[in-house]
């Protein structure tokens, strides 16, 4: 029983984590229609750039807001450079673009900080909390992190339910044309959402840097698993991210703990493909007929 | 003040000439309307004066300011409502949330004009919270006009708003706009299938045929005339 | 002596004849090639040659079919291993393990491509993306059967006497790159290749004409899954051995971009990528030791180099080198030819 117990906080602390990446991709997916196989990778970088604050005895919580605010630059110059010509070409270009900014800047932070692996602080214990007579497997910082990323879904129901900003930024997901003719700047819209995406993913990064250690690569089984969020919640909706997230952490968690730790991935390829034999498009994804 | 000129226009599409030198004038505080066949150019005029489609020669002005080389989002910011062709109401948003968005680049200042708004349309105000999935036809139009009404334009586009509107509707509308640009001293320029309606609101008439324009007279005179009708306009 | 003939060679009409034609050039060339260079460039020419076979079977899902896959890779996996195995365990000669390779690579093409069959775009994508990743740790949990991280070791092919062994191989290699390229051509030219144009196109109106999308799709994923594993057969006998670490991530990302370089859709853009695939990485490789950077930073410059080229291409010619360098040469060669014999007449003929 308490194995289940250790296994379900880990699955849920780790769901947390998959849940923020699918929330960046789901960001982006309903700004541009594209998928960014990079945000793993662009995570990664940010979270690279705190740790050598870190490493200079710069505070975790200024290096925090860095790596928050490097993400969203990155997100913000990518759009801008790189995915603002291929958003209107048909799908594959963006995909490729998007593998060959993975595959860059993996190999650029190769490059720049070597390709060991380094410890990042987690600020919070990561020792388990204790509960009566017994040490669960959920800590501080797990607190931190499930308290972090539901502090980002609330953030962005509120921005996309009541702000300005985010009416903008759904309308110009929803008839980008007509926004333009209701004077709504579009590109810069779309500018802002891949830089909101790309801070998120950079939480993650953050949060997922303590667990995993940090290394070019570390975000490559993250974004996977994000992915599988994403998917199994349906691209299209933020909530159906976040549940996604919860239950790939569970069900790789009960894998991982009950099957043998090597077979995760093997997981993750199961479930998504038994979710999206069901449900092509993701669970929540209304079903769109095309009209002939 | 709020004249519109279109001076010298033409736009293609590949190797096809949509427009072809078209000139017209759109003055202040009146309807001027935009009529011919299928394919005449119509609706390639009014994306042309909007900007979605750039024009290869000719100038586009309001009130003496030059508009052709402005993207989109700065044409619409000058003042210029554009009613698309199907009417483009964003279906999943609300229709609050579609008003909203019609004034969004107006926050500093007045407060948009939503009430007046609905007192317009009084069916709007009655299915406000709902998604503008659920409207009608008619109802959409009413949504979209309304819409673009928020931004207290000076010149307003209209293209087809009676398009699979049911004819009481349609004259509804049309005696609400002609209402409307008296009273706001609002310029509309509107492009209409529906001839003989169109032409009891306007006050200036322009026939366009295989894109250039054929005809540029009084709506009155144009009405009158048998001949021209029969020829141009088909009945 | 007048040459004005040689402006007049045109590749022959009938589609079976011109795929035999551009297939054997192109496998004569590095034929002379291996003859001519030392046995290091041997080995060179077997790995282009094994690129080109997955490129081909790429080139046809997601050029030809529209299907967007990150996991050929793991087909190539399946390949090795079979063919790995078989030739571990008995023993058959090389062609019957590499029919092995293809007949396994085939199935497993099948049995992902019918759930993959519903999926389109960034969803399909995301679930081949699973596979890349997952199937090797497949080969670590059975390591007994599989050998584990170490991985099978296999013995390269012994060559009749008097033939350097890898220069055998290569031989090898090519041959089965030119039975793929004809075998693929005819596809592509058949109702087949017609089905699978025609479901990329629209596929509501190709379900409207009576082609079934799923059979189609699943045979695409079958057809380009079977070619991975006849890549991968010869990879292993290639580098003597399959192990996990050989079929991870990177290469199902490398496989797509070579794809793309060549130009996404076109079977004789194969022998580009393939190319760009092998001499990259050396090309890295030199760079690094100029820098004198460490050792594994040169596979860090190599990435780096695909995925910058990879968005640039993307931004600049969204067909690919092929289409580029392919728009081109024509245009040179019509110069040239205007040059020098203003005379002749302009011929509609088609370079390929």
């Amino acid at each position: 029983m308490s194995r289940f117990l250790d296994l379900t906080l880990g699955g849920v602390t780790y769901g947390a984590i998959y849940a923020a990446v699918a929330l960046a991709l789901v960001l982006i997916w309903r700004a541009t229609r594209i998928l960014n196989f990079a945000q793993g990778a662009m995570a990664m970088f940010s979270t690279y750039i705190a740790s050598s604050l870190v490493e200079r005895h710069v505070s975790y919580w200024v290096a925090l807001v860095v790596a928050l605010a490097s993400g969203a630059l990155i997100g913000a110059v990518v759009e801008r450079v790189v995915v603002r010509p291929v958003e209107r070409r048909p799908p594959l270009n963006a995909v490729i673009v998007t593998l060959g900014l993975l595959v860059a800047i993996e190999a650029l932070a190769g490059i720049i900080w070597g390709g060991s692996l380094r410890s990042f602080p987690s600020y919070f214990s990561q020792v388990g909390l204790v509960v009566g007579r017994t040490r669960l497997a959920f800590s501080h910082f797990d607190v931190y992190v499930v308290c972090a990323v539901i502090v980002v879904l609330l953030g962005f129901v509120i921005l996309f339910r009541f702000t300005d900003v985010g009416l903008r930024m759904r309308a110009s997901a929803f008839s980008p044309e007509v926004s333009r003719l209701l004077g709504v700047r579009v590109g810069r819209t779309l500018t802002l959402g891949w830089a909101l995406a790309s801070m998120v993913g950079a939480l993650a990064g953050v949060l997922a840097a303590p667990k995993l250690f940090l290394g070019p690569n570390f975000m490559d089984a993250v974004f996977i698993y994000g992915f599988t969020a994403a998917v199994i919640g349906g691209l299209e909706s933020p909530l159906g991210a976040v549940i996604g997230g919860i239950v790939t952490g569970l069900s790789l968690s009960y894998v991982g703990g009950y099957l043998g730790s090597s077979l995760d991935a093997l997981g993750a390829l199961v479930i998504v493909m038994i979710v999206l034999m069901v449900r092509p498009r993701g669970i929540f994804t209304p079903i769109a007929e095309r009209r002939v | 003040m709020a004249q519109l000129e279109v001076d010298g226009l033409s736009v293609d599409y590949g190797a096809v000439t949509a427009l072809d030198d078209v000139s017209l004038v759109a003055a202040t505080g009146e309807i001027t309307t935009v009529l011919g066949a299928n394919g005449a150019g119509k609706t390639t005029l009014l994306r042309a004066i909007s900007g979605l489609v750039r024009a290869r020669v000719g100038s586009v002005r309001l009130d003496g300011h030059e508009l052709s080389r402005l993207p989109v989002e700065e044409v619409v910011r000058r003042g210029v409502a554009h009613v698309p062709e199907g009417r483009g109401v964003i279906e999943e948003l609300t229709v609050d949330d579609n008003l909203r968005l019609g004034a969004l680049w107006r926050r500093r200042g007045e407060r948009p004009p939503v009430s007046e708004i609905f007192e317009l349309f009084p069916l709007l105000a009655e299915r406000h919270r709902r998604l503008a999935a659920t409207l009608s036809g008619g109802e959409r139009q009413a949504l979209a006009i309304g819409r673009a009404l928020m931004a207290r334009p000076q010149v307003l586009l209209l293209d087809e708003p009676s398009l699979g509107l049911a004819p009481l509707v349609t004259a509804q509308l049309m005696s609400r706009l002609a209402a409307l640009s008296t009273s706001q001293g609002l310029t509309v320029l509107l492009v209409e299938q529906n001839v003989r309606t169109a032409l009891s609101i306007a006050s200036r008439a322009v026939v366009l045929n295989l894109g250039h324009v054929v005809v540029d007279d009084r709506a009155d005179i144009v009405a009158a005339d048998a001949d021209l009708r029969r020829h141009f306009l088909g009945f | 002596m007048s040459v004005a003939w040689i402006w007049r060679l045109r590749l022959p009409n009938q589609p079976m004849l011109r795929h035999l034609t551009l297939a054997i050039s192109g496998g004569a060339l590095l034929f002379v090639l291996t003859t001519v260079l030392s046995s290091f460039n041997d080995y060179q020419v077997a790995q282009i040659g094994v690129y080109a076979v997955a490129l081909a079977g790429l080139t046809l899902l997601t050029g030809a079919n529209g299907q967007i896959s990150l996991g050929n890779g793991a087909f190539m996996a399946v390949g090795a291993y079979g063919a790995g195995l078989l030739l571990a365990h008995t023993d058959v000669p090389i062609a019957v393990a590499l029919l092995l390779a293809v007949a396994v690579g085939a199935v497993a093409g099948v049995v992902i491509g019918i759930p993959a069959s519903r999926l389109r775009g960034p969803y399909l994508a995301g679930m081949t993306l699973a596979l890349a990743v997952g199937l090797p740790s497949m080969v670590t949990k059975f390591s007994s059967v599989f050998g584990g991280d170490q991985g099978l070791s296999i013995a390269p092919p012994t060559p009749p006497n008097g033939v350097d062994p890898e220069r055998w191989l290569a031989w090898i290699v090519l041959l089965c790159v030119v039975i793929v390229l004809v075998l693929l051509g005819n596809l592509m030219r058949s109702r087949f290749g017609r089905a699978f144009r025609a479901v990329r196109d629209d596929e509501v109106a190709a379900s409207l004409v009576g082609i079934s999308v799923a059979r189609t799709q699943v045979l695409a994923f079958a057809v380009s899954a079977g070619c991975a594993g006849l890549a991968g057969g010869l990879f292993g006998l290639t580098i003597g051995g399959a192990n996990p670490d050989a079929f991870n991530v990177q290469l199902s990302i490398s496989l797509l971009a070579g794809v793309v370089l060549g130009g996404t859709g076109s079977l004789f853009g194969v022998w580009w990528g393939a190319v760009l695939l092998v001499y990259v990485p050396q090309w890295a490789t030199s760079v690094a030791g100029t820098l004198n950077l460490q050792t594994g930073q040169s596979s860090n410059l190599a990435l780096l180099f695909y995925g910058v080229v990879l968005v640039v291409v993307m931004l600049a010619a969204p067909g690919g080198l092929q289409g580029g360098i392919r728009r081109l040469t024509t245009l040179f060669v019509d110069k040239v030819r205007a040059g020098i014999q203003p005379s002749l007449p302009s011929t509609e003929g088609e370079h390929t």
